[in-house]
């Protein structure tokens, strides 16, 4: 509970301040290069790989709440009652988490013309 | 002109508008192929491991992140599974597919059985493995990964899929700690022992070179899960702790792949989840025998064929450097920078020369393994796995 609150402790401004920060094209533009160097080993953006695929996590979490489970991932995993966690926390910046976020949160189904399915990893087929 | 001249016009005459190399028979052998994934592109480069050079590529496969290849007995194709589900079967000789199908929505790896008569691949969505011909691609058998605990139905997804003799099949369950045994012999494809708790969260699995014990790595439990498929009568641990030493853990940026773990000079060389060390345990009955110390969190740890060195690559920040340990003395004999990020590794099949592959720099690097010079430098966009040829006649793979 303690890293939970210091997660959302960590909430960067532009999370608190609401606005549509994830939007962001520079911002998702870090985020994508985030992913290349710490993420890809774990996740692919679409199909569901060792971790879940972004677009399955973009259709079922908020953006804030993918910044604080980047914050945190074993917190966040205990909150929600999953019987292990297997997503370390990595040491990023502040502006690196948001990005990160955003970028995991662009492949919302639809909502940028990405489309796909998330249950079936957005294979599409 | 006589009859015995103008045959041999007619000899020359054929030649001339036959040239060498016609069909693919003529062009080359299939035996030390190197078939390595552009993993951005949708294809694979197939290269001549004799000459080091490129012989031609095949794309339109699928999406080639973490895509994985097994061989036909005579290595004549290679089946290729994608992450996106597309089980191929390309054709070495003429470099084209010659059948392909839809295995699943996220698929992890895939095995020949020991008869060469069925490709089984491992899903992680949805949570099953499936049996196909290896002629027609046609499905034969779907075998669901499911748990019943506590009233309720865990589905897994399946991995460390290998072949074993007697024409077995065995997986791990990651979402269920489970090993399962199939026999791939028998009408229905049944599986015959099923092996709960054999750890936390098993990642992958991998058999030795003899086809007897089978081996599961766990990403939750500080051991290994170990499978004697000669007896089939339980699981027991093989522990990665070194006695009185613990190593400081390392977030996990890329996960240890088991099929590169190491068997030599009677010895297993194992990636620790993690950790910057290569966990040493004999062969026989799982006996630690030590640490050997790495510069990073290692990914693949791959034996030369003749067993005398490992050689090691690494996640994260470590993820352009290779070690190379000396199996006589468990230490790291030298270390090298072949190009950014460096995804696989693999020998040619009797060892004198490593494929490595450069993923950001858009290379594989030739190695001569006993100089450790360059040998060749081949322009191949993005590539991560390689997979000989010599693959075909190896248990597990």
């Amino acid at each position: 509970m303690t890293r939970l609150l210091l997660s959302i402790l960590l909430l960067p401004a532009a999370v608190l301040a609401g606005g549509t920060w994830w939007t962001d094209p520079d911002r998702i533009a870090l985020g994508e290069t985030v992913f290349d160097a710490k993420c890809m080993g774990c996740h692919h953006p679409e199909v569901k790989a060792f971790g879940p695929s972004f677009r399955w996590i973009a259709s079922r979490r908020t953006p804030a709440e993918i910044y604080a489970y980047i914050v945190s991932p074993a917190a966040l995993s205990r909150e929600r009652g999953y019987a292990s966690n297997s997503m370390p926390h990595i040491p990023l910046t502040r502006e690196e988490i948001e990005a990160a976020a955003a970028y995991v949160y662009s492949f919302r189904s639809g909502r940028d013309g990405r489309g796909g399915d998330p249950d079936n990893g957005g294979a599409g087929k | 002109m006589n009859r015995s001249a103008r045959s041999a016009v007619l000899i020359l005459a054929f030649f001339a508008f036959f040239p060498r190399g016609a069909t693919g028979a003529e062009k080359w052998g299939t035996g030390a192929l190197m078939v390595i994934v552009e993993r951005e592109a949708g294809g694979v480069t197939v290269v001549d491991s004799v000459r080091h050079n490129v012989l031609g590529r095949v794309a339109g496969l699928g999406v080639m992140h973490h895509a994985s290849i097994s061989f036909s007995r005579d290595a004549r194709f290679a089946f290729v599974v994608t992450r996106d589900g597309w089980l191929n079967k390309v054709d070495l000789l003429d470099l084209k597919v010659a059948n392909r199908v839809r295995v699943g929505s996220s698929t992890i790896g895939l095995t020949v059985t020991q008869d060469g008569r069925r490709v089984a691949v491992s899903n992680y969505d949805p949570t099953d493995v499936r049996i196909y011909d290896v002629e027609t691609l046609a499905e034969l058998a779907v075998i669901p990964a499911l748990r019943e605990k506590e009233g309720t139905t865990i589905p897994s997804r399946t991995v460390g899929l290998v072949n074993a003799p007697g024409n077995l099949l065995v997986f791990s369950l990651m979402d269920a700690d489970g090993i399962w045994v199939v026999d791939a012999g028998r009408p229905g494809f049944p599986v015959v022992k099923k092996f709960w708790d054999v750890g936390r969260m098993p990642f992958d699995g991998v058999l030795a070179s003899d086809g007897r014990t089978y081996v599961a790595g766990l990403f939750h439990s500080p051991w290994m899960a170990r499978l004697d498929t000669w007896k089939l009568d339980g699981v027991s641990r093989v522990s990665l702790s070194e006695p009185g030493k613990s190593y400081d853990k390392h977030p996990v940026l890329k996960i240890p792949h088991l099929k590169g773990w190491s068997e030599a000079a009677g010895m297993i060389f194992a990636p620790v989840v993690g950790e910057k060390r290569l966990a040493v345990f004999r062969a026989a009955d799982g006996t630690f025998v030590r640490s050997v110390p790495l510069a990073g969190t290692p990914v693949f740890a791959v034996a030369r064929p003749d067993g005398r060195e490992i050689w090691v690559n690494f996640s994260g920040d470590d993820a352009d450097t290779i070690q190379v340990v000396d199996a006589g003395s468990l230490s790291v004999a030298a270390t090298l920078k072949p190009g950014k990020r460096i995804f696989h590794m693999a020998f040619t099949p009797k060892g004198e020369a490593a494929y490595v592959s450069a993923n950001k720099s858009d290379q594989v690097v030739v190695y001569d393994t006993s100089s450790k010079k360059e040998l060749e430098r081949l322009s191949i966009p993005r590539p991560s796995g390689i997979f000989g040829t010599d693959r075909a006649h190896k248990f597990g793979l």
